[in-house]
């Protein structure tokens, strides 16, 4: 039986990798397919040669950014987004979070049970087929994540004991931290991404 | 035989009842405040009934007090929580305030949690948005219908050029150049 | 206890014997053989594994970060990038992602850590790192214009 799973597993993979190129021909992504040494080798020259090109380019990249921006939209307007799943700064610690999801901070954090927040520092967001990323936070109110507190309590006992031997020093300390259990209830790109050109409102850069 | 689970156990974070994704709905049912009405280790205790109780009964109307006086004992509060936990805090000769700061804590936590240790500090149900990352992610499907024994594929990745090889362009390299000097002269 | 003289009260130590001796046997009780019956090798053993729990507490943390750059530089390398140009490049673009969120994404969502690598790579060739002389082959960062590249 176990040989019967074995090679069924190894179909199975077979399947998959041969659907691969096909989905990955229709993302676009046919040449980060070969292997890392290969492209190590065949890097083409560099496509900025000269500065009449490098307008151009630059122009080029507006062109495709904008559409890029133009899609994501058109799947937020089509809500066929899918789920979504932000990285949030709270608290000097990094948490990638998507709803339903539940974080603790630890220490001591003033809001109380049953707050209902709003997580604003978010560094990245992102879907199945998009990522915003933030320099170094995205815009505010782009992307809102919000979530409720939902439990406030003490750590377990935390024994801190230091010995050194035959120096008749011995400390013992015993500690509990405060630890707050937030739960993540949505996560949604509240705006649709504009692309103005203009750097200052440019502060995410938009990536498929 | 390792017991050592048997003292402390471990876990993850989890919220009973799946708390917070509609509405909050907080956890202590009941507690109880045993004291005692003449020794002096319950006297922060009869000084919170006095002064506090009835507020906090007030601002928390889902949460049932009870009062219970017992002679010549150590006062002890009680919790009672929506899943069947109960947590037993002696308050022996605590004051007032502190005594309202247990109680806040018991209010505010979800079950006992002096009798966990947390191995994580997040969960999640979907780990993964994009699909997680697979050794085959990055590689050519050349490989499948590759055939071995294959002397390509059996080649070390990052072999380093010997010394002769380098040797050999070098030489190539000089030729080339030559040759280049000889056709210019011609040219001229 | 009553204490008649100065030297009965230096000699006291603490609660009762059994009391204290119970303490240290509770926590040695998961102990093999006679660290966990015998008192002068329970407290023995009992000490320094509360040591090494106060010790292990930090360590861990580093451990941690440890694994997390191998993550990190694992994920960059299978794009031909070294670490230290990856996290410069992220850090001139000022991208603030920490090692345990690289890492994470790295696992869990590869595509957005191939973007990340990807706007890294093209800012070590705008900045011209020693390394990334050239840009990349595969290359599809939109929103170039924030790089200021002409």
């Amino acid at each position: 039986m176990a040989f019967l799973g074995q090679t069924m597993r190894h179909l199975c993979r077979q399947v998959q990798v041969s659907q691969r190129p096909l989905y990955l021909a229709g993302a676009m992504r046919s040449l980060s397919l070969t292997p890392a040494c290969a492209q190590q080798q065949n890097k083409p020259k560099p496509i900025v040669s000269s500065t009449t090109s490098a307008l151009d380019v630059a122009k080029n990249e507006q062109k495709e950014c904008q559409s890029i921006c133009e899609r994501i939209n058109q799947q937020v307007a089509q809500s066929e987004q899918g789920r979504l799943f932000a990285v949030v700064h709270l608290c000097g610690k990094q948490f990638k979070i998507t709803p339903g999801d539940i974080i603790l901070v630890e220490g001591y954090w003033p809001p109380t049970i049953g707050d209902e927040i709003r997580l604003d520092k978010v560094l990245l967001a992102g879907a199945r087929d998009f990522t915003l990323i933030g320099r170094p936070i995205l815009e505010a109110g782009l992307v809102t994540v919000k979530a409720t507190v939902i439990e406030k309590t003490l750590t377990h006992t935390k024994t801190h004991f230091k010995k050194k031997r035959r120096k008749q020093y011995m400390r013992i300390n015993f500690q509990r931290s405060p630890n707050t259990m937030i739960r993540i209830n949505s996560i949604e790109l509240a705006q649709p991404v504009v692309d103005d050109g203009t750097e200052q409102e440019e502060s995410s850069k938009r990536l498929f | 035989m390792s017991n050592s689970h048997l003292f402390l156990k471990s876990g993850f974070p989890r919220a009973p009842l799946q708390n917070g994704l509609g509405r909050y709905v907080c956890q202590l049912q009941r507690i109880t405040l045993k004291f005692c009405k003449n020794n002096g280790s319950s006297r922060g205790m009869r000084d919170f009934i006095e002064n506090h109780l009835v507020d906090f009964a007030k601002e928390n109307p889902g949460i049932v007090v009870y009062v219970k006086p017992r002679r010549h004992r150590t006062p002890v509060l009680v919790g009672e929580y929506l899943n069947g936990e109960r947590e037993w805090l002696s308050c022996r000769n605590s004051t007032q305030d502190e005594i309202s700061k247990w109680i806040d804590l018991l209010k505010t936590q979800n079950g006992s949690s002096s009798s966990l240790r947390l191995r994580k500090m997040w969960h999640t149900d979907v780990p993964s948005i994009q699909g997680p990352w697979t050794p085959f992610m990055l590689r050519s499907p050349d490989a499948l219908s590759q055939k071995y024994p294959s002397s390509e594929a059996s080649k070390p990745l990052d072999a380093p050029t010997t010394a002769t090889e380098k040797l050999i362009e070098l030489f190539k390299q000089q030729k080339l150049e030559d040759e280049a000097d000889i056709s210019k002269k011609h040219a001229k | 206890m009553v204490f008649l003289n100065i030297p009965l009260l230096v000699r006291a130590r603490g609660p009762d014997e059994f009391w204290r001796k119970r303490r240290i046997f509770k926590l040695a009780a998961h102990y093999r053989s006679r660290t966990r019956n015998v008192y002068s090798f329970a407290i023995r053993s009992v000490h320094r594994a509360l040591a090494y729990a106060t010790k292990g507490r930090k360590l861990k943390k580093l451990d941690m970060t440890e694994l997390w750059t191998t993550r990190v530089e694992a994920g960059c390398q299978q794009y031909g990038l070294p670490l230290e140009a990856f996290k410069e490049g992220l850090a001139r673009t000022d991208v603030l992602l920490n090692k345990k969120m690289l890492a994470d994404l790295a696992i869990w969502e590869p595509r957005s850590f191939e973007a990340l690598v990807r706007i890294s790579r093209e800012r070590a060739a705008v900045e011209g790192f020693p390394d990334i002389k050239q840009r990349s082959a595969f290359n599809q960062v939109y929103g170039l214009s924030n790089l200021k590249l002409d």
